[in-house]
């Protein structure tokens, strides 16, 4: 801690040192101690954080109620888009959501599909035994 | 006694109960920066229940190892308020003469300030970076680090920052005597 640091010290953070930055606090008030110029312009300057001390917001109590009374239930959908769209950091967010939009179309063309082809079902079993007799009937052919 | 990331956690999975704790305790803090910010009430009513509102619906998105929720809380309402005032037209421009003022009334004028509404629109004059360096170092407790990642930039830039609103406070202070 200098003279130079304390200065700006006092300029930025103002004249109550409880509020100038914790790590170089207890070095700047020793400063303070011994530097005339700091102290004057503290007395100086006191008048600003003074006239900030004095400038309150007014309460408002129905706030809480007002907010929780606001509140919107939380639908399936999003907790869905919750799980999708994990609270990972931006970096991942930011892999994950493209990744997450190209499977899109893969997931449309599976149900697509599913819906599309169906599975040929013999409908009675007089055919089915009629068709493996067919095969059966290729086999001997090979066999001859 | 159950941490703030447990209750941010619970609130995530819709727990009504977990977000009234984090209201109680968030809720002075955040109303006493957007009270100073915007001196309107109608305005910080409005810009509180949407931060809240983000709590509740964006809660997730939280994490606890890189910020405090507090931190993170003032950095919904931050935005919320810059946002408010691009819409509204209402943003300070950075004043080029920030330099004070030779002539300026003498100090000892300041001491008969009394009005709290006063201090307040001088506070409005101030560009709104400088208006919330001060705020969140002055009112909120806030460390430097703190108030400068909110505000995105540098320790040194955040105390430039606070000297010119400072400097450039005392002179509207004076000269709205």
């Amino acid at each position: 801690m200098n003279h130079e640091r304390l200065i700006q010290i006092i300029h930025a953070y103002g004249t109550h040192s409880d509020r100038w930055p914790e790590e170089e606090r207890n070095a700047a008030i020793k400063q303070l101690q011994t530097d005339p110029e700091a102290q004057k312009l503290l007395a100086d300057l006191n008048i600003v954080d003074t006239a900030l001390d004095k400038f309150g917001v007014p309460e408002m109590p129905q706030l809480s109620d007002k907010i929780l009374g606001n509140l919107p239930q939380r639908l399936w959908i999003d907790r869905c888009l919750e799980w999708l769209l994990p609270s990972v950091d931006e970096l991942l967010a930011y892999f994950w959501r493209p990744v997450l939009a190209a499977s899109l179309p893969l997931v449309a063309g599976l149900l697509l599909g599913s819906n599309l082809f169906t599975v040929e079902v013999t409908e009675s079993w007089e055919d089915e035994i009629v068709l493996i007799a067919l095969d059966e009937t290729r086999l001997g052919e090979f066999d001859e | 006694m159950v941490s703030e990331a447990e209750l941010v956690q619970q609130l995530s999975s819709g727990d009504e109960n977990a977000y009234r704790i984090l209201l109680d305790q968030h809720l002075a803090s955040i109303s006493s920066y957007v009270g100073r910010m915007m001196h309107s009430n109608a305005d910080t009513q409005d810009i509180v229940q949407e931060t809240f509102l983000r709590l509740w619906t964006q809660g997730a998105r939280f994490n606890p190892e890189t910020a405090k929720l507090t931190t993170w809380l003032h950095n919904i309402a931050h935005n919320l308020c810059v946002d408010h005032f691009r819409k509204h037209n209402r943003m300070v421009l950075e004043d080029v003469n920030d330099e004070p003022d030779e002539h300026s009334e003498p100090v000892s004028q300041l001491q008969n300030l009394e009005s709290a509404t006063h201090i307040g629109e001088c506070l409005m004059q101030l560009p709104e970076r400088q208006r919330s360096a001060i705020i969140m170092c002055h009112y909120q407790g806030m460390s430097n680090k703190d108030a400068a990642a909110i505000l995105d930039i540098s320790l040194d830039a955040l105390e430039s920052l606070m000297a010119r609103g400072r400097r450039k406070l005392r002179k509207l202070l004076v000269s709205n005597l």
